[in-house]
């Protein structure tokens, strides 16, 4: 109890000190525990970005491939499914809903999705949250486009506005667009997230229609009109993905082989969840390194702790000279120091995590507005709790260099100390 | 309890402690205190009196020897046992800088009871009792308790640290007090009055007292004196 008292009192007599090293431990301790939540929640928001799909089916590629241009839209598909195979999936018992995506136009560096209207009800992200609309529909009309939260706020659209396709994925070229098919906002999307912030969603049949006299990559130009267009009845002939829903997940794995197995056309079918393993995997490194960098400022924390001890120490020889002529055992000057540090440490850690969790409920909104980043806050998990440990028990440890300095001047100096 | 004629015996005593740069030797044949005398050792710094207030309280242990302590046997215990030893039978002050910046003068004068269940059953059995009997050795030596009792022992004056020091010394009625220069830091009026106030509570005690000092003036006041140099050889030698 001494030896706890004294220690108490000799960190508020160094208050300034104590308080810098305290703040600087649990400085690194936001940061550590920060980057851990943020990577947490990466990761999961990423995993979430589709939810409720059971498989994706494109034409044959790599899982990854797949996954990359159908759910995030990244690169491009490197051929079509067509309409026949689209309708022998649909025929099957398995499949309890379809939604085909077709891809390929872009609108100002945002990608274009054509799909059909139970994209909005099916497509899911986090936990199986539906897409909802900030303004406006659903397109119900061939020249109607929805668009995703970003496109509207980064090109300041809104519905009812008219905008332009521009053919393949690049910027609006002359003689390359489809200025002559205009679409009207029908409706924003609410931000999610999710790359469908950044998708411009129309029809199938729209995308068919856009393309009617481009051939070979010039276009030809005979019809005039949207009545045109809708007296044509179009339907599509090919698509670039499907989102496939199962009535059971028993028959995921039999359904896939079925897919993989169909000989009319090669395919492939993917489970979102194995493929986004696998992506995710290529990120680990990333996740190591910055685990590295952290953890370095924790060691430099607990460094500027250990030499705080260590120059007080000279100062305290006296102190220690005192304790002993009053009968203290070396071991109650150890004692005495490893107290300090990890008193210390330990408020440096608590007021850390407190301070973590202040700020997450502070700046959650904000982080969400600004990078769609979706943090849970959870109470700590295991992962937090063995960092806090690991950061405690490695500020007991460093505490021991100090303390073992101090043993051995309080045995060499004994009573006498040349101040 | 045993009947002890000497409390401090002391016999062919043998030390010496070297590293790279030094050797340093110390002899002492023999030296005697009797109990309830007050003794004076007249030396100056570095003539191995720091040792011998050392070996004395249990702190250095001397490579051969006799130390009998309150008829103890320091030569022979631990230590672990010498500190016990040492928080029970002995209290010290020093020439300076005797009390813990950061605990307050009451919190100072009553560390010794913390370190020793014997000195704190000597002052009774509650803590109202240990701090009673603080704040009387206080006012005894002339620093209000009341005035000063809750005050940082850093914000005192060096004369009143030293009182201080004194009380913490006597608190729990250790039967050894063991000072080195205690008044060198002090001027001649605080001197007179510190020690007077000094030896009427070893008086009331009944406590040995041994001080060590290099002012001749204060001879006359203690029973037995002695020169530093009649005890001890010391050499400190340089290596080359």
């Amino acid at each position: 109890m001494l030896v706890f008292n004294l220690a108490y009192k000799s960190i508020m007599n160094r208050k300034l000190t104590s308080l810098l090293t305290i703040i600087s431990i649990s400085l690194s301790v936001i940061l550590i525990l920060s980057v851990e939540k943020i990577r947490k929640s990466t990761r999961t928001s990423f995993i979430n970005t589709i939810s409720g799909t059971d498989l994706v089916i494109g034409p044959r590629a790599s899982g990854i491939q797949l996954l990359l241009y159908s759910v995030f839209h990244m690169g491009d598909a490197t051929a079509n499914i067509t309409i026949k195979t689209v309708e022998d999936i649909k025929k099957r018992s398995e499949i309890d809903w379809v939604v085909p995506i077709s891809l390929g136009d872009s609108h100002k560096g945002f990608r274009v999705i054509g799909t059909t209207n139970n994209y909005f009800e099916r497509i899911r992200y986090r936990r199986n949250m539906t897409l909802k609309f900030d303004k406006g529909n659903s397109f119900s009309n061939l020249f109607e486009a929805v668009i995703g939260n970003d496109v509207a706020n980064s090109l300041g659209y809104n519905v009812g506005d008219k905008i332009i396709l521009a053919h393949g994925t690049g910027d609006v070229i002359f003689g390359k667009d489809h200025s002559d098919t205009p679409f009207i906002i029908s409706g924003i999307l609410e931000k999610t997230g999710t790359p469908s912030d950044r998708a411009v969603i129309v029809s199938l049949e729209a995308i068919e229609a856009i393309h009617i006299g481009w051939n070979s990559g010039t276009y030809d130009k005979k019809i005039k009109t949207v009545k045109d267009y809708k007296a044509m009845n179009l339907k599509p002939t090919n698509v670039t993905a499907l989102f496939v829903g199962l009535k059971s997940r028993m028959t995921t794995f039999s359904f896939q082989r079925w897919i993989n197995r169909y000989s009319q056309e090669p395919i492939t079918a993917i489970l979102p969840g194995v493929v986004f393993g696998e992506l995710w995997s290529l990120i680990v490194n990333i996740e190591k390194a910055l685990l590295i960098v952290t953890s370095m400022v924790v060691f430099t924390a607990l460094l500027g702790m250990i030499v705080s001890i260590l120059s007080s120490l000279n100062e305290r020889r006296r102190e220690m000279a005192i304790l002993r002529s009053l009968g203290a055992k070396p071991i109650h000057i150890f004692t005495l120091f490893i107290t300090e540090s990890s008193c210390i440490a330990f408020l440096g850690v608590f007021s850390g995590a407190t301070a973590m969790y202040a700020l997450l409920f502070t700046f959650k909104p904000i982080i969400e507005k600004f990078t769609g980043l979706y943090i849970e806050i959870t109470s700590p998990g295991n992962n937090e709790f063995i960092i806090m440990l690991i950061i405690i028990l490695a500020s007991i440890i460093s505490g021991i260099i100090p303390a073992l300095r101090a043993y051995s001047l309080s045995l060499s100096d004994g009573l006498i100390v040349k101040s | 309890m045993k009947n002890i004629r000497s409390a401090i015996q002391l016999s062919d005593l043998c030390f010496s402690w070297g590293n790279s740069a030094n050797d340093f030797n110390f002899k002492l044949n023999n030296f005697v205190l009797p109990v309830n005398t007050s003794g004076i050792i007249l030396g100056s710094s570095g003539s191995g009196k720091s040792t011998l207030l050392g070996i004395i309280s249990g702190i250095i242990k001397p490579n051969v020897g006799v130390i009998k302590v309150l008829g103890e046997d320091l030569f022979k215990m631990t230590g672990s046992q010498r500190d016990r030893f040492r928080a029970d039978n002995i209290g010290i002050i020093f020439q300076q800088f005797n009390l813990i910046p950061y605990l307050s003068t009451l919190e100072n004068v009553l560390l010794p009871l913390r370190l020793s269940l014997k000195r704190r059953i000597s002052c009774g059995s509650s803590k109202e009792q240990y701090i009673y009997e603080a704040k009387k050795l206080l006012d005894a030596l002339g620093v209000s308790s009341k005035k000063f009792g809750n005050q940082l022992a850093s914000t005192l004056s060096v004369g009143q640290q030293q009182r201080v020091a004194a009380a913490r010394a006597f608190i729990g009625s250790p039967p050894l007090i063991i000072a080195d220069e205690p008044t060198s830091s002090l001027d001649e009026i605080s001197e007179t009055d510190f020690l007077k106030q000094l030896f009427k509570q070893t008086s009331t005690n009944k406590t040995t007292l041994l001080l060590v000092s290099h002012n001749k003036k204060i001879i006359p006041k203690f029973n037995k004196s002695f020169e530093i140099t009649d005890i001890i050889q010391s050499t400190l030698s340089q290596k080359t």
